[in-house]
């Protein structure tokens, strides 16, 4: 089974990290030393900006999304189907590729958010140096927004 | 409350003969009281003296005495049965009476005492004192010699009631009684770990003995009893007694043993006689009539009206008739398993009469029935194969393991046991993961409808997506027609040659230093031009000509010597006062060398530095300007000469100076004048400038790459960057 980090979410492979089992039988599987001593500083991955738990609790990772529920641990065993089986890892794969999509979109539209913003610093910083643009239609542009600003 | 009693018999302390305490108190007195007594004290004090002897002696004694009463047992306060057993062993009149004389014997030594205490207190003189005292002690000793026989007979008692079985009167009891020698002993040897004398004669069991054993978890008494004989009550000896006291306060199961084959010298019509006897003893105890020797004889040999006999004698008492052989062993589980069983039964039934406890125990008592969960009927399952009673054929697991190479090489088929809907799957090998997924998360029945929802939902937002490019049209990214992306790609061109001309502004400063320089023509024509009026001679004072520093402090010197009247101007070999430099230009010039102005030099080499020397000559005034001495770049000859040259010019030098130090005919040192810090900036400034024509090496402490592209760009798999 390839387990998810509890501190990062990363994939822990068989053979890799460690797992701890606590008095109250919860598992904690661990990718490497690193989250495994920032778990035992009782640091809260929610805070730690480079895992996913922080990503997902500020809304920079897609969540609750319909294309995140057909991965899920399974408690109940379903027997052993070959047709199902087949269908299954074919479906994972379709589903790998919606996720991505959807991943993507979720990206764009928090970027897209800031694209006025980011469109304005860079012709803001086109305008201190005006003279350098090279292609005449851009200079010129540059030129007509400096003077609206001076304006 | 009477249980615990059972216990202290052996703590009775040995009660002292009447010698013995006569001795012991008298010898205690002795010690413990002042010895020494004289005539000549006061009379009170020999009075007090002797008094305290006589007290102390009347205390001990009573001491003593008190503890033999207080160890003895009273008899209403124990056991019936242990009253009744002392009653039957020792007479109950003879051992109250003993107890009583020696309570007696107490209140008596009380009388004496105070008695002789009044008389002491009288006395009028030593010799008096002693003879009271003398008397006191004298009476009490009597009156404990007169104890001997108590005594000596309490002392029987403690010994043998010591002895005594530690018979619990509460506790589950099995008494056994019958004629002499019909297997009781015996039966006892058997059931628990006693060792009791067996033997063919009579009364080979003169006392009631205790054997312990287990039944149900828990511990039961065996009291083996003294053969009873059939006769009244009151003709019965000690012996008989015993048994007879037993079976009368004990709550226990009763075992009357009877002798079917008549061993014991008793024919069964007399045991039975004897049975009917004793039978008021055990009206309500629970009672089994036990055949003992049926090895020898068994019950149906009998004659029939015997066994009639024997058979009402066991209905008319409800007790139960079990047959055993202490010999050969049969039956005499049977025997204590029903005897236990219908004691403790009777035990029960009792309790269970008592209100109190009844009610003790039930309130205690609590069942608890569970709740169902829901209506589900969970039945009985057993499967299939063990109701058909299948057996496995062949090797099993194990077997095949050890044959194909043992645990580890051997892989136990599994997939024999998988239930599956078509046979074709069994041997399947299907993938743990796939594209970094467990397999299993995914495994899901409804998998394909929930595919097809998500695939509905994609192609739903793909819909939109597709109109909202139709409407938007112009994307509103492009404002003006030009794209952020097109933007971004000039600005980059554009930092790029920003920071080419940054680079190219630093490594010319210097250039651009200098170049700042401006001419004093060119001020003139800019203020003049501006309408500001111009003072060119004040101007010509400020111009300022980059100098070496060595030059400064020649000029300075110069200036010293021409103050001094010592005219440096003049190149005239006759001037005695020279500075070394000045020595090295001479020679040089005699080598015939030409000494190049500085103007001249700088004609050569740039149009500015001819200006310049031009100008130069045109700006400076004899009397204002401090004369420049013209010489080469660094102010030395040194290109000029050859190496082997500028070595003799050293040395020749050197010793041109010393001799002429020492023939006192060197120019002398003048005062060295500090330039000023304007000055020496100015020279820094500009020397600093040659820094960066330098070329650097690796000796170099200066990291030459600030930003290098390895640790600024790319992604980090772990680590950072400032150490990866």
């Amino acid at each position: 089974r390839i387990e998810k980090c509890y501190f990062c979410s990363k994939n822990v492979f068989p053979g890799h990290g460690i797992a701890f089992a606590r008095n109250d039988a919860k598992l904690f599987f661990f990718c490497s030393s690193k989250c495994n001593k920032l778990f035992k500083a009782k640091k809260n991955p929610r805070k730690l900006r480079w895992t996913k738990a922080y990503r997902a609790a500020h809304g920079k990772e897609l969540i609750n999304d319909s294309s995140l529920e057909f991965e899920q641990r399974r408690n109940i065993p379903t027997r052993y189907n070959r047709d199902l089986m087949v269908k299954t890892i074919q479906a994972m794969k379709r589903v790998e590729e919606i996720k991505e999509a959807r991943k993507m979109r979720h990206f764009k539209k928090r970027m897209d958010a800031h694209k006025d913003k980011k469109r304005q610093d860079v012709e803001n910083e086109l305008m201190k140096h005006v003279d350098f643009i090279e292609d005449p239609k851009i200079k010129e542009y540059i030129r007509q927004k400096k003077e609206q600003k001076a304006q | 409350k009477h249980s615990r009693m059972s216990y202290n018999f052996k703590q009775i302390a040995k009660i002292p003969s009447a010698t013995e305490l006569m001795d012991i108190t008298l010898s205690k007195t002795q010690r413990k009281t002042p010895t020494m007594v004289a005539a000549g004290f006061k009379i009170t004090r020999i009075r007090k003296f002797y008094m305290r002897k006589v007290k102390f002696m009347q205390s001990s004694i009573n001491e003593r005495l008190q503890a033999v009463i207080d160890s003895f047992p009273k008899l209403n306060d124990i056991h019936p049965f242990y009253a009744d057993l002392m009653n039957v062993l020792y007479d109950r009149d003879h051992y109250k009476l003993a107890l009583g004389h020696i309570n007696k014997a107490k209140n008596i030594n009380d009388n004496i005492a105070t008695d002789y205490v009044r008389l002491l207190k009288y006395a009028d003189s030593l010799y008096r004192c002693k003879q009271l005292k003398r008397a006191a002690l004298g009476r009490m000793c009597t009156l404990i010699k007169k104890l001997k026989s108590s005594l000596s007979y309490l002392e029987e008692v403690r010994k043998h009631l010591g002895r005594l079985p530690n018979i619990d009167p509460n506790l589950r009891t099995l008494i056994l009684t019958g004629f002499p020698n019909v297997g009781k002993s015996s039966f006892l040897n058997n059931i628990s770990k006693a060792n009791v004398d067996v033997q063919p004669y009579a009364f080979t069991t003169q006392s009631l003995f205790v054997g312990h054993t287990d039944y149900k978890y828990s511990n039961w008494q065996v009291i083996d009893t003294p053969g009873l004989l059939d006769h009244q009550l009151d003709q019965r000896n000690t012996i008989e007694m015993q048994a007879i006291t037993a079976l009368a306060h004990l709550n226990a199961c009763v075992l009357f043993l009877l002798d079917i084959s008549e061993n014991c010298g008793y024919t069964i019509e007399q045991q039975i006689s004897l049975f009917n006897n004793i039978k008021p003893l055990f009206q309500a105890k629970p009672l089994v009539i036990v055949l003992s020797k049926i090895d020898v004889c068994k019950f149906p040999e009998l004659k029939e009206d015997i066994q009639k006999q024997i058979q009402t004698m066991a209905k008319e008492t409800n007790a139960y008739l079990i047959q055993m052989s202490n010999i050969s062993g049969d039956g005499i589980n049977d025997v204590k398993a029903k005897a236990c069983d219908i004691l403790l039964d009777h035990r029960l039934t009792q309790k269970a009469k008592d209100p109190k406890k009844a009610e003790s125990i039930m309130s205690k008592l609590h069942v608890s029935e569970p709740k169902k969960r829901d209506n589900k009927v969970r039945d009985i399952a057993i499967p299939q194969t063990v109701i058909q009673g299948a057996k496995k054929t062949g090797p099993t697991i194990k077997e095949l393991q050890e044959e194909y190479g043992g645990a580890g090489k051997f892989y136990i088929p599994e997939e024999e046991h998988y239930l599956l809907e078509n046979e074709d799957w069994r041997y399947d090998k299907w993938p743990e993961f796939y594209l970094g997924k467990n397999v299993a998360d995914y495994y899901d029945p409804e998998i394909e409808a929930k595919l097809n929802a998500l695939e509905e939902e994609e192609a739903q937002v793909l819909r939109e997506e597709a109109e909202k490019e139709e409407m938007a049209g112009e994307s509103s990214e492009d404002e003006g027609g030009i794209s952020t992306a097109d933007l971004k790609g000039s600005l980059a061109g554009v930092m790029k040659k920003v920071r080419r001309k940054r680079a190219d502004h630093m490594l010319k400063s210097a250039t651009r230093a200098r170049s700042k320089i401006k001419h004093l023509d060119d001020v003139t024509e800019a203020l003049e031009a501006k309408g500001i009026d111009v003072n060119k001679e004040s101007l010509a004072q400020r111009v300022k000509n980059p100098r070496r520093i060595g030059e400064l402090e020649e000029a300075q010197e110069k200036k010293a010597k021409r103050e001094l009247g010592l005219d440096s101007d003049s190149d005239d070999d006759s001037d005695s006062v020279m500075s070394d430099d000045d020595m090295k230009k001479k020679e040089g010039e005699e080598r015939g060398r030409s000494r190049k102005t500085r103007e001249q030099k700088k004609k050569k080499t740039t149009l500015l530095g001819k200006r310049r020397a031009e100008h130069d000559h045109e700006m400076i005034s004899d009397d204002d300007a401090i004369p420049v001495e013209v010489r080469g770049s660094m102010g030395k000859t040194k290109r000029t000469m050859t190496v082997s040259q500028r070595k003799i010019s050293a040395k020749k030098n050197i010793r041109d100076r010393t001799a002429s130090r020492r023939e006192g005919t060197a120019p002398q040192r003048l005062e060295y004048k500090p330039v000023p810090e304007e000055q020496v900036r100015l020279a820094k400034k500009i020397n600093s400038i040659w820094k960066h024509k330098v070329q650097r090496s690796e000796a170099d402490r200066e990291v030459n790459v600030k930003r290098p592209k390895h640790l600024y760009s790319g992604k980090q798999g772990r680590g950072k960057k400032d150490w990866r």
